[in-house]
């Protein structure tokens, strides 16, 4: 059952559905025109939303839950090993990818660990009583819900617009993966153009980013 | 494709190799950096507000949290806490989204330079208002405002934090604190704040072995374990050594509000101790406001002291003054030299 007030989770749920419509929209938008970067992110973006619909609302839940955590598991590994390429090439810092992986990660923890009654709250959770009783962590669950929020705040105040999807260096090192090559306008994939550049908009894309982190850290802060 | 991508947040910390030579790049603006963290704050604050409990009736919900806070006041603040308790018993969802949505109004406000300054002043009232009905004065009426338990109320830290943060241009030397209100105020505003933390140390319960060990006694239900236990140590500590451990507390402000005056290396060495001692707090004996416990609608004092202490991090060498004060420094796009 849905706990009250069932309008804020649907809400919720609703946004999360919206989330993963626009990263479909966005994935199609990179395929057809070669965007050489944030497909990843879309793609995750993609999975979160449709997963965490199911989460807020348990009739919206489709898929076993051994598919959602070999396609989190999946996720989590990607964005580390990309972390680790981004570090080798340009030495340590914090990625963009650090932030997916967290968010993978959290993922895995909400299947891993479905809320229980009991703790604060009844939010239908669809994944059933897979962990035996298990209680999520709750320092880290808090950890991660306030690092989510973190990053909405600095995601929505940063004036590297798309920067959540793609960093800040793309359009110069993403063709060619390297930082010694010269990237001329001739390297740029085609320009977007018409819906395209409409469903694209970098400050839509940090806005799908900012959706999926408040959404994700207040289910964190219901699982605690 | 393969496809390899930097993100910003080395760029604009000023550590990325990829930009060149560190004079190449724009300082960070702390002053806007710090009013992102009050916003990241609010957030939190907001989700909080959204738990299910809140929404609810009888003593376990948000209404008979507020009436707990009524008892002990003079009369008349009793009768507008009640008062507001009543509000929300009868009308549990209504008010809850709204309490919720004006939390969530602040936090976005906050990250639009456009409407920094109304959000500032709608977080100023807010929070005076949560202090007054939502905390009961932060217990100051009733002598429990020790700030080993949050007082004088976490609350009211936010709306200091949001006179100090009120954007202008300007550099952040010696101190972020005293961008906007200059030195002498905001020098005076430390002494004041820390005077009467330790003033609330020394006062009514605040010194009391058994009202210390009370008050972490009845947060550790619900806790995660680790936090059970770091709670039963402290109980044992205050119980035994509370009026002890309330002295050093106040001569720990005393110091602290001091070291604004001192040399910016000895500032910076008191600073970390009052941080690392109010993390302690935040944690062995606030619990972080309760959140682990699911049931908390705020961090408490401990996070929003250790931001007030960072704001007042002396500013010396090596920065110099910020240039933008309306946002993030743009990153660079230039290719890394190596």
């Amino acid at each position: 059952m849905t706990p009250t007030p069932t309008y804020l989770y649907y809400m919720f749920a609703m946004a999360m559905l919206a989330v993963a419509a626009y990263s479909l929209a966005l994935l199609v938008v990179s395929i057809a025109f070669r965007r050489p970067s944030g497909w990843d992110v879309d793609i995750a973006h993609l999975a979160m939303g449709l997963s965490m619909a199911g989460m807020f609302i348990t009739d919206w839940a489709f898929g076993p839950n051994a598919m959602w955590q070999l396609i989190f598991m999946l996720l989590l590994a990607w964005f580390v090993v990309r972390s680790i390429q981004a570090m080798q090439l340009f030495g340590i810092h914090l990625s963009h990818y650090l932030i997916h992986a967290a968010m993978s990660f959290a993922m895995l923890l909400m299947y891993w660990f479905p809320a229980q009654s009991g703790h604060g709250t009844s939010a239908s959770m669809s994944m059933g009583t897979a962990a035996g009783g298990a209680r999520i962590e709750p320092g880290l669950s808090f950890l991660l819900a306030f690092l989510f929020f973190a990053s909405a705040v600095f995601t929505l105040a940063s004036p590297n617009k798309g920067a959540s999807h793609h960093g800040t260096h793309h359009r110069r090192y993403a063709l060619h993966g390297s930082t010694e090559v010269a990237v001329g306008p001739q390297d740029e994939p085609p320009p977007l153009t018409g819906a395209a550049q409409a469903v694209a908009a970098p400050w839509l894309e940090d806005a799908s980013h900012v959706v999926m982190c408040v959404g994700m850290g207040f289910m964190l802060i219901l699982m605690i | 494709m393969s496809v390899t991508e930097v993100d910003d947040s080395r760029v604009s910390a000023g550590a990325d190799p990829a930009a060149g030579s560190p004079t190449d790049r724009t300082p960070r603006d702390l002053q806007r950096m710090f009013q992102l963290v009050l916003a990241t704050v609010w957030l939190l604050d907001a989700v909080l507000q959204l738990q299910p409990f809140m929404f609810t009736r009888g003593s376990n919900g948000f209404s008979g949290m507020l009436n707990g806070f009524a008892t002990g006041n003079p009369g008349w603040i009793d009768h507008s806490i009640s008062w507001n308790a009543s509000n929300v018993y009868h009308h549990p969802i209504l008010t809850n989204s709204l309490f919720a949505l004006i939390q969530f109004l602040i936090a976005f406000g906050i990250i639009w330079t456009r409407t920094l300054k109304p959000a500032l002043v709608v977080s100023i009232v807010w929070s005076l208002g949560v202090w007054w009905f939502g905390e009961g004065l932060g217990t100051i009426f009733q002598g429990g405002a020790t700030p080993f338990g949050g007082g004088p109320g976490g609350v009211l830290f936010y709306a200091l934090l949001a006179v100090l943060l009120w954007p202008s241009e300007g550099g952040d030397r010696p101190f972020v604190a005293a961008r906007t209100v200059g030195v002498r105020a905001a020098s005076a505003t430390w002494v004041v704040t820390w005077g009467l933390l330790a003033a609330l140390a020394l006062v009514g319960s605040g010194r009391s072995p058994r009202a210390l060990h009370d008050l972490v006694a009845g947060l550790d239900s619900g806790e995660p374990g680790w936090l059970a236990h770091v709670d039963k140590a402290s109980e044992m500590a205050f119980l035994h050594d509370g009026t002890t451990l309330a002295i050093l507390l106040a001569v720990l402000c005393v110091v602290v509000a001091a070291a604004v005056f001192l040399p910016p290396a000895a500032t910076q060495v008191i600073l970390v101790v009052a941080i690392g001692v109010f993390a302690v707090i935040w944690v062995a004996v606030q619990n972080l406001g309760g959140i682990l416990a699911g049931g908390a609608t705020d961090p408490n004092s401990g996070l929003l002291v250790i931001i007030l202490a960072l704001l007042y991090w002396p500013q010396t060498a090596g920065r110099p003054p910020a240039i933008d004060s309306t946002g993030p420094t743009p990153a660079t796009e230039e290719a890394p030299a190596r």
